[in-house]
């Protein structure tokens, strides 16, 4: 009884800010603050759905042309996205179809890092599992400048045009050791659904995905809920991905020696444990910044994709991974 | 006639064994900017959305 007010209330204040904010706006008409988000949560949902898709089409043709798919799809996302003007061409532009992208591309190119490296195999994941924190870090800033300069369709267009020219080269460079090797590809394996641990594995990661798009997606509109500048406030994602840039391989090395479960369990209790003891009374610039790398360090150890490995490559390749 | 030469394989195993380097570091380069222009663009893509209201006209 007492608890159910403040919480309320809380709730209630936040959502306001952000409802209205999205609302006298107004760009795309009947826009709500629910179908912003909608837009990064289809993100996740397309890539994973396209999981079995990439899988099944490196079988069949060959990777290149799996990897090519998928930088088509990306980039094209973005580009349509700049045209769009009604929320469900957002959807399908920026959410769909850029998810699409990031499926097809990152799938493929998931085990081949593992197939070339096998002592170093840890050292190797962390630095390029860091390039996601830092491609996000100097991307927010790029992102920032890009709209207050040129507006949001020029963003979005130099977006589409950037992601075009660094993944087709970089996904053409990669080469698989498939010749020498003959990995086992399954699309779905059922069998490994009916498993306890595998169940509860994958429990884990879904039920963690929705604290990770809730922390993702509203830090920077609580930085302006809290009354900080737009700029400040999108800095939080910045900052965040700085941790990540840094948590992630930290948490890759730790879980090689300390324990695969162990140390994503310490981790996940942290980061909630931190959202509570820091997120929420954070009222400042300094005590929020401090949460977002703390936070984003923390939430390394969380990867979306690794419900993408979970479902494709199964336990026993991940213990190996 | 072409003499054929018949080169002897290595043992699978020993080609199985992951080569710690070599090519590898290329596909290492590659797959850090993979990450970087896909998970990062995507984790940051919030900005992109939260753009849309100051700059409508």
């Amino acid at each position: 009884l007492v608890i159910r007010p403040i919480v309320t209330d809380f709730r209630l204040k936040s959502f306001g800010v952000f409802l209205s904010y999205y609302l006298d706006s107004n760009y795309f008409p009947g826009g709500t603050s629910f179908d912003y988000a909608l837009v990064g949560g289809l993100n996740f949902t397309a890539s994973m759905l396209m999981a079995p898709v990439a899988t099944a089409t490196v079988r069949q043709y060959h990777m290149k042309y799996t990897l090519f798919a998928g930088v088509l799809c990306m980039s094209g996302g973005f580009i349509t996205a700049s045209f769009a003007s009604q929320i469900w061409q957002l959807f399908l532009s920026q959410g769909v179809l850029v998810g699409m992208g990031c499926g097809l591309i990152y799938v493929p190119s998931l085990p081949i890092i593992s197939q070339w490296f096998g002592k170093k195999r840890s050292l190797v994941n962390g630095i390029t599992s860091a390039g996601a924190g830092v491609g996000g870090l100097g991307m927010s800033f790029a992102i920032q400048a890009m709209i207050s300069r040129l507006g949001i369709s020029w963003a979005l267009r130099i977006v589409g045009i950037i992601t075009f020219a660094v993944n087709l080269p970089a996904t053409m460079a990669l080469k698989n050791r498939d010749g020498y090797i003959h990995p086992n590809r399954k699309v779905f394996d059922l069998t490994l659904f009916l498993r306890y641990d595998v169940f509860l594995l994958l429990s884990w990661a879904f039920i963690m995905m929705f604290g990770y798009i809730a922390l993702t997606y509203s830090l920077s509109d609580y930085g302006r809920s809290i009354g900080l500048s737009s700029a400040r406030a999108s800095y939080q994602t910045a900052f965040m991905n700085l941790g990540i840039a840094v948590g992630r391989p930290l948490a890759g090395l730790l879980s090689d020696r300390f324990g695969r479960i162990e140390i994503p369990c310490i981790c996940t209790f942290a980061t909630g444990f931190l959202c509570f003891a820091l997120w929420i009374p954070a009222k400042t610039f300094g005590v929020l910044t401090f949460f977002s790398i703390l936070g984003g360090s923390m939430l390394g150890i969380f990867w979306p994709v690794s419900i993408c490995i979970f479902l494709i490559y199964g336990l026993y390749e991940l213990t190996l991974s | 006639m072409i003499e054929q030469v018949e080169t002897p394989l290595p043992p699978s195993s020993e080609l199985a064994e992951p080569p710690d380097g070599g090519y590898g570091w290329v596909c290492v380069a590659a797959v850090f900017f993979i990450n970087g222009f896909t998970w990062g663009i995507v984790a940051v893509s919030p900005a992109l959305i939260l753009g849309y209201p100051p700059n409508r006209n």
